[in-house]
């Protein structure tokens, strides 16, 4: 057995450029030390990459900052362990050696692309500076370098593009000059803290594509910190779980996905929605959500860290924290997991068969009333110059929509970012007013109503928003926020029974009554979520536009989002317009999808429909970028060329075609039309496109 | 990426009271620097109440000694000495408080309801309300702050009350200014349009969602400007124009300018002292209340 090991380690020639062991980084505050990372050790090797996995405060990214020796001082501190580069201990290192290996040998790429770039300064003043610092190249040579690096990472006319500054820039491409920095010095080890999570799903898959290409080519080691399984799946060959800042779970990206041994990797695992081709077509599944949030780590329980939330604790969990031990592996990548129990998952996702009324069949929903019909909705901006200035132009952000939603059924909407979809919804409640339209809710046209008479008609319909930090009122706490929509619209005669509809909703949303007293900041993003659709239900509306609900949200806790509004749409009967830029949860919740480009909607079919038969080349491009979440399914995309048009000046014709794969001459001087496919009343399914297939 | 500590908090927080105010007071409570203010204000208060009933420091224009006698402290009357003619500086300095602080509160009371109510319709409206607001206050304040209050005190004729006025009416700009920006920014927030979406009301929504979110700002400006009007009338007062026939600390540092040349120090120090130090406690007491009514910082 150890010989066998050996030869499979001799044969695996790969250089070990980074080993991480035992490394301890920890917060202090007045209310005691935070252990954010937790004994924690693996290795890189080039041309590899490592994949880091866990939810939001497990500690990935304090992780990463301790390899740059990041660490914001004093409040943080690099307690122990060891990080050898090549032999030698980074935390050994006198702060000017270390600020010869940053950026040079070891660089990192961070979330956001618009705040991580320097307004002020030009792409190609920012990447010269590095290689002027690190390599001495004089002015010339550096910006040379620098139109080099930027044709590596696919940038279009570097020699151009280098005199931009970071406003010129799509966020596609801010993120290919934030690599392109990362690259310019040749680095060994390059570390990208979530690179794809503030990008659109068409350009994720470009700058995936371009990292693995990279990697490649360079030879680097990369570590890859990221929240979405997708992903990790996609590019990953060995994956570290982390949990409340242990390494829970560590293995070849096959062993971890095809046999995970922690509960809490099973867990997160489930929660992500798989496709249903990719599912083998299996019913329609509830999402199997982790309950509960990461524990406080300043109150870490006794034994086991993930205990809380486990549904396979037994007594011995809570008794000792287990140590990582190791499991017969597939691969020569040894797999190890911290675990009291020897658990063994079937393989199978865990289906727990769940009827789900809104998406029955197509003739089911053919039947229903029509609960709200859009007709030739618009919304146009004037965008002025300066004051003296002429207008520059129109923007329309919606052009001309139409679409009728059943009662009961869950409408999704998908596009990009910047495609109007969140401008769409809005425009249904009148928040936004829309230019033109009919908007027929119960045979009332919204359009016309005054204000007045608009605010009362808004108990019908109601909106959950985006970003949970954002939409509650800081200064409220939940009893106010709760009572604000009961006192509006006089839904009660007594306190007491205003107080029983606040409990009422507190139930219905898996809140305790104790929130009641609490301020908004004192809840994790989930719990919030939680409040926002409480209070969108106190006015008991029929229908609620999702407006990315779930997008700000850790796997696990989107999970126990969705799986809320599910069941809160099956026991109160309501009709959503979900909103998401995430094909897979759009694809688990909804009943039929409507596929939005600049504005228009270009496509729109039953989820069956849509995903397995889609006919637009964007639906098409859309579907193939989704990342898929088992390794052994890694496939060919088709990769979209560039980023959304500015709307300003949207393209002549179909307004898709210079992104389009099958364009042809046609397709730049007429605009298709949405039209139904087969002309056939049975069939939902309508698309726009001169050329399908 | 660092946890925060509220499921601690979120304990304790069980067990108060659900009150904006009674979480402010508790924590105002523990906070000694701004108790110490409270004192101070308090303090400054009641002296001005005391010698407006003339319990204390009466009578105040009464000879108690020779010119420019130094500070002794043989007897209270004496302790910062005298002036020119002889009466007691301590004695001035507590009249002077009386002044001060009407001036300061009046003119925060007046000012800072104009600048909250223009500023926040300016913000939320937008428009031409904006444009006139803006027009209005641009026009305001680009007239050079000192000479609008010497014109308006001599449209108004010298004395307390036209102190008052002036102040009040040149103060509100910089506070509108401010409030208008923040309406702008909060306006657009998810929680507004969320607050839109159930039917509240214009009303509502500009008094009860975003004025309290940002209410910080009228408090920090409700103590700069009671700085600022104690000052300004120590300028206007310093100009001849300001409070007239009573002793106010504008007055003293006016007639201590000629004095320091002789080695008189002692009015100078007693005015700039009592000054100084109920500038300080609005200060802090301004600080900590931010502090405490933000649900945030507990």
């Amino acid at each position: 057995m150890n010989q066998k090991k050996e030869k499979i380690l001799s044969n695996h020639s790969v250089e070990k450029i980074l080993e991480i062991s035992n490394l301890r980084t920890s917060f202090f505050s007045d209310q005691g030390e935070l252990k954010a990372v937790d004994e924690v050790s693996f290795a890189a090797y080039a041309g590899k990459t490592l994949g880091i996995v866990g939810e939001s405060g497990c500690g990935k990214s304090v992780t990463s900052l301790s390899i740059m020796r990041l660490i914001p001082f004093p409040q943080g501190k690099i307690i122990g362990g060891q990080i050898l580069y090549r032999q030698r201990n980074l935390l050994e290192l006198k702060p000017a050696e270390m600020r010869g290996i940053r950026g040079n040998e070891i660089s990192m790429i961070f979330q956001e692309p618009m705040t991580s770039l320097n307004p002020v300064f030009s792409v190609g003043d920012q990447i010269s500076e590095i290689i002027r610092l690190h390599q001495g190249l004089s002015k010339k040579e550096s910006l040379n370098r620098s139109i080099e690096v930027l044709k590596w990472v696919g940038i279009p006319a570097p020699e151009k593009r280098v005199h931009d500054y970071p406003h010129h820039l799509s966020g596609g491409m801010r993120q290919r000059v934030m690599i392109a920095m990362a690259l310019s010095c040749n680095p060994r080890v390059l570390i990208a803290d979530e690179p794809t999570t503030a990008l659109d799903v068409t350009i994720q898959a470009q700058i995936l594509e371009l990292l693995s290409e990279l990697k490649e080519k360079m030879g680097m080691a990369v570590i890859l910190i990221t929240h979405d399984l997708g992903v990790v799946a996609e590019m990953a060959d060995e994956v570290v779980v982390m949990y409340a800042g242990r390494i829970v779970e560590q293995g070849s990206v096959r062993d971890i996905f095809s046999n995970p041994k922690m509960p809490y990797t099973k867990g997160l695992l489930n929660s992500i929605p798989t496709l249903k081709k990719d599912r083998n077509g299996s019913q329609k599944n509830r999402l199997v959500a982790i309950p509960g949030i990461v524990p406080n780590l300043l109150q870490l329980p006794i034994g086991c860290r993930f205990q809380e939330r486990c549904s396979y604790i037994d007594l011995i969990c809570c008794n000792k924290e287990p140590d990582l031990r190791l499991v017969l592996s597939s691969s020569e990548i040894e797999h190890k997991f911290r675990c009291a129990r020897d658990i063994s998952f079937n393989t199978e996702k865990e289906i727990l068969n769940f009827s789900q009324p809104s998406s029955g069949d197509q003739s089911q929903i053919l039947s229903a009333e029509v609960l709200l019909s859009v007709r030739n909705l618009s919304k146009e901006y004037l965008v002025q110059g300066s004051l003296f200035g002429k207008k520059e132009g129109t923007v329309r952000a919606v052009s001309e929509v139409s679409f009728d939603i059943r009662r009961g059924e869950t409408l999704g909407l998908v596009g990009e970012s910047g495609c109007g979809k969140s401008t769409l919804g809005r425009c249904l409640l009148r928040l936004i007013e829309p230019t033109s339209g009919q908007i027929i809710f119960q045979g009332q046209d919204m359009t016309q109503l005054n204000l007045k008479k608009i605010r009362n008609f808004r108990r019908h319909m109601q909106i959950i928003f985006q970003d949970p930090y954002a939409s509650l009122n800081p200064r409220m706490t939940v009893e106010a926020i709760l009572s604000e929509p009961l006192d509006i619209h006089h839904l009660y005669q007594s306190k007491q029974e205003k107080f029983k509809k606040i409990y009422k909703l507190l139930d219905l949303c898996g809140l305790r009554r104790e929130v009641l007293s609490r301020y908004p900041h004192e809840f994790s993003g989930g719990q919030r979520q939680r409040v926002c659709i409480a209070r969108a239900l106190a006015v008991e509306p029929e229908f609620i536009v999702c407006d990315e609900p779930v997008s700000a949200l850790d796997v696990s806790i989107q999970a126990q989002i969705v799986n809320l509004m599910q069941d809160l749409q099956e026991e109160l009967k309501l009709t959503y317009l979900f909103i998401s830029h995430d094909l897979k949860i759009i694809e688990h919740i909804s009943s039929r999808v409507a596929v939005m480009y600049l504005g228009k909607i270009v496509e729109m079919a039953s989820v069956e429909d849509l995903y397995r038969d889609s006919k637009h080349p964007y639906t098409k491009a859309l579907m193939s970028s989704i990342p898929v979440s088992d390794p052994n399914l890694r496939k060919q995309r088709v990769i979209l060329k560039g980023d959304l048009p500015s709307p300003l000046s949207p393209p002549s014709g179909c307004s898709f075609h210079p992104r389009c794969p099958m364009a042809q001459k046609d397709c730049q001087t007429i605009a298709p039309i949405l039209k139904n496919y087969m002309n056939n009343s049975k069939s939902c399914h309508s698309f726009s496109c001169h050329h399908p297939n | 990426m660092i946890p925060t500590y509220k499921s601690l908090n979120s304990i304790k927080n069980i067990y108060f009271e659900n009150n904006i105010w009674s979480h402010a007071y508790y924590k105002l409570k523990k906070n000694r620097a701004a108790i110490t203010s409270v004192v101070v204000i308090l303090v400054y208060t009641v002296i001005s109440f005391l010698s407006k009933i003339e319990w204390i420091a009466s009578p105040w224009d009464e000879m108690v000694g020779d010119s420019y006698q130094s500070p002794s402290l043989n007897s209270i009357k004496l302790l910062l000495g005298t002036d020119i003619f002889g009466r007691s500086v301590f004695y001035k300095v507590l009249h002077g408080t009386r002044i001060a602080m009407s001036v300061g509160l009046i003119s925060s009371l007046m000012s800072v309801p104009i600048g909250v109510i223009l500023g926040s319709f300016a913000g939320y409206f937008g428009g031409w309300v904006d444009n006139l607001f803006t027009w209005f206050y641009s026009t305001l304040s680009s007239i050079p702050n000192i000479m609008l209050l010497i014109s308006i005190t001599y449209l108004l004729g010298k004395g307390q009350s036209a102190v008052y006025f002036a102040l009040g009416a040149t103060a509100w700009v910089g506070l509108s200014r401010v409030i208008r920006g923040e309406f702008i920014k909060h306006k657009a927030r998810d929680y507004v349009v969320a607050a839109e979406s159930i039917g509240a009301s214009t009303y509502s929504k500009v008094f009860k969602h975003i004025l309290p979110n940002v209410f910080h700002y009228v408090i920090i400006h409700f103590s700069v400007q009671f700085m600022s009007a104690i000052k300004s009338e120590v300028i206007l007062s310093f100009l001849g124009l300001g409070v007239q026939g009573q002793p106010s600390w504008g007055v003293m540092i006016d007639d201590a300018r000629l004095e320091l040349s002789r080695g008189v120090w002692w009015q100078l120090a007693g005015a700039t002292t009592a000054m100084f130090l109920v500038v300080l406690s609005f200060n802090t007491l301004g600080d900590a209340l931010r502090d405490a009514l933000d649900p945030k910082m507990k």
